[in-house]
């Protein structure tokens, strides 16, 4: 650019034009203009300077006219270059330049250097070779023209972050100009031609007519739309799009158009789907726990609520009914307890059968049977019979007395449950004369909530209760378990 | 309604169907019963022929009480009275086409069973 601006100054192959103008009306025009107006013989020497140039470059004229230009407004660095170039131009008459706005660096009288945009031509009077310069502040325009180019560039970036493709439609001719982003998008390729029927193709049914209406509203209205819909791709399928468009006018101010940006928003809406979904899926967990809490809870109340009402019918006293009471609420409990241990899942038997009896002293009782499973159901019901049978073995039976014995083993055949329970050496027992309240709870424990069935034998040497019961079919998670746990 | 009728107590919890059974002994009725499947309930009700169940709506085994009755309903005409910890729309209008005679909220009194029962044997004059 240095060297073009000192090749116009030095332009030597100057069109040849004849003065239209007499000296003096030429600098009465000079001197009116906004432009600073400056020129140049073919040895560089300034020979006319107008008042606008004193304004811009701060010389008067009289300080100018006769100077050699480049001293007075050619910063120092490119001056022997402007020299250097003159005289290359003076012999190979090359002047690239000429006529045309050219963006240079220039001096002012108080040292700032400021850009000017300069237009020379070429002037040839009585057989002289003279160059005038159009020249005007650059500085403002600079740096309008750096702040566009920067919006530009932030601009072109947000909408390469955003992956958005940018259309305009144009009313009079139906077609629309679209970048490759916005092409992608919609799976057209860079040879396909656009109209509005080519965009309205891709439109998902559902949102085809509202989104057709809103364009138009917009049009008829000269506003602006902006929207989230669904397209087809012919590749992708159902893809998600932001969309913003709006109206252009012509130089009459008539709607002549319409521009916009579409986004590519799928990721996001699965994500937004995703999180609802899961959202929703969290709050049904939630209300099946709630549910199933609120109908644990119920029916625990019942039956406490009904413990209490029979044991109450059956006590003979207070005392009496307070120690039955407790014993069969904290069955229950243990139940409860051990259920929750294992997060309301399959419970051992073997565990069920020592949490009841509470073998955890020196109790002489010995249990042994495979690894069985049961459903907390069952386990909570066999629970409260193997209290029941505790209870009574404590009270009249092998474990009233410190040589008694008991043993309790269970085995699985087919898909029952088989658990016979035996005392030995305990006080000699006699058949009651009649069913006692514990004996019905294990026989109607069995048969009515269990489905299966107990017998009792009051044999001499001791209470035998020979218990079966169905099992669900677990299979797999019943394995082989012979070691014998004593306790 | 004095002269004594079969109830048919289906309910998978012996402490909650013996306190029914004391309702309804105490009341003058004959218990039939009490069964903890939906099975078992439909099979007694055939053979037995009580005048109503009072029907738990989550039985063993997982099988369900509404299904029961209404099986029972179509099958024999017996009515049901349904006892269930929770009593919601969707649930009432399940239990709808089994025609109940009511619903017994759990936690339940002896005395609201026993209002409940009076109250569904005078009330059904089929």
């Amino acid at each position: 650019m240095v060297a073009g601006f000192r090749s116009a100054i030095v332009g030597h192959e100057a069109q040849s034009m004849e003065p239209s103008q007499s000296p003096a009306s030429a600098s009465a025009v000079l001197a009116a203009a906004f432009d600073a107006i400056i020129t140049i013989d073919d040895r560089g020497v300034v020979v006319e300077w107008n008042s606008a140039a004193e304004q811009l470059f701060g010389y008067l004229r009289s300080e100018a006219v006769g100077h050699e230009m480049a001293t007075l407004i050619i910063p120092p660095e490119f001056r022997e270059a402007h020299r250097v170039g003159m005289m290359n131009y003076l012999a190979k008459g090359v002047a690239p330049i000429l006529r045309r706005v050219v963006e240079l660096p220039a001096l002012r009288a108080d040292g700032l250097e400021f850009p000017i945009d300069l237009f020379i031509t070429p002037i040839a009077i009585e057989g002289r070779q003279l160059f005038t310069g159009f020249a005007c502040d650059a500085t403002q325009r600079k740096a309008a023209n750096t702040a566009v180019k920067k919006n530009e560039e932030r601009l072109r970036l947000a909408l390469e972050a955003s992956g958005a493709g940018v259309w305009s439609w144009d009313q009079s001719t139906g077609a629309i100009t679209a970048d490759e982003a916005y092409r992608a998008m919609y799976g057209f390729t860079l040879d396909d031609t656009l109209d509005y029927a080519s965009w309205e193709v891709r439109l998902y049914p559902d949102d085809r007519e509202p989104l057709k209406r809103q364009v138009e509203e917009c049009l008829s209205a000269g506003s602006q739309w902006s929207e989230e819909f669904r397209i087809i791709h012919p590749q992708r399928g159902k893809r998600w799009l932001a969309g913003l468009g709006r109206v252009f006018r012509d130089a009459e101010g008539r709607v002549s158009g319409m521009t916009g940006i579409n986004i590519d928003i799928t990721a996001r809406k699965m994500a937004e789907e995703a999180a609802r979904e899961s959202e929703a899926q969290a709050q049904k967990t939630q209300r099946l726990l709630m549910d199933e809490l609120n109908h644990r809870v119920k029916n625990t109340l019942v039956t406490v609520q009904a413990m209490a009402e029979q044991t109450l019918r059956k006590s003979r006293d207070s005392a009496h009914f307070v120690e039955s009471f407790r014993g069969r609420l904290q069955a229950l409990s243990r139940a409860h307890d051990l259920l929750m241990r294992r997060t309301w899942t399959d419970v051992d038997l073997g565990s069920l059968i020592s949490e009841q009896l509470l073998i955890g002293g020196n109790l002489p009782v010995t249990c042994s049977g495979p690894h069985v499973q049961l459903k907390p159901r069952e386990a909570i019901h066999l629970g409260l019979v193997l209290h029941e049978l505790g209870t009574n073995a404590r009270k009249h039976g092998a474990l009233k007395v410190p040589e008694g014995r008991l043993r309790v083993t269970w085995q699985v055949t087919g898909h029952h449950l088989e658990i016979n329970w035996a005392e030995s050496g305990g006080p000699i027992v006699s058949p009651p004369t009649r069913q006692g309240f514990g004996t019905l709870l294990i026989e109607r424990g069995l048969k009515d909530s269990l489905d299966g069935e107990a017998l009792i034998t009051f044999a001499p040497t001791g209470l035998i209760c020979d218990m079966r019961l169905p099992l669900p079919k677990l299979g797999e998670n019943r394995q082989a378990w012979s070691d014998p746990a004593t306790h | 309604m004095s002269t004594k009728q079969k109830i048919l107590i289906v309910d998978d919890e012996l402490w909650a169907a013996l306190d029914m059974e004391w309702v309804v002994q105490t009341l003058g009725h004959e218990v039939v019963g009490p069964v903890a499947t939906a099975e078992k309930a439909i099979e007694l009700a055939g053979s037995r022929r009580p005048d109503l169940v009072l029907m738990d709506i989550r039985l063993a085994n997982d099988s369900d009480g509404v299904a029961a009755a209404i099986e029972i309903r179509e099958r024999f005409d017996i009515p049901s009275l349904f006892v269930s910890a929770h009593v919601d729309p969707t649930m009432r209008s399940r239990a709808a086409a089994a025609r109940p005679l009511g619903f017994i909220e759990k936690p339940f009194s002896p005395e609201s069973v026993a209002i409940a029962i009076v109250a569904a044997l005078n009330s059904d004059v089929s």
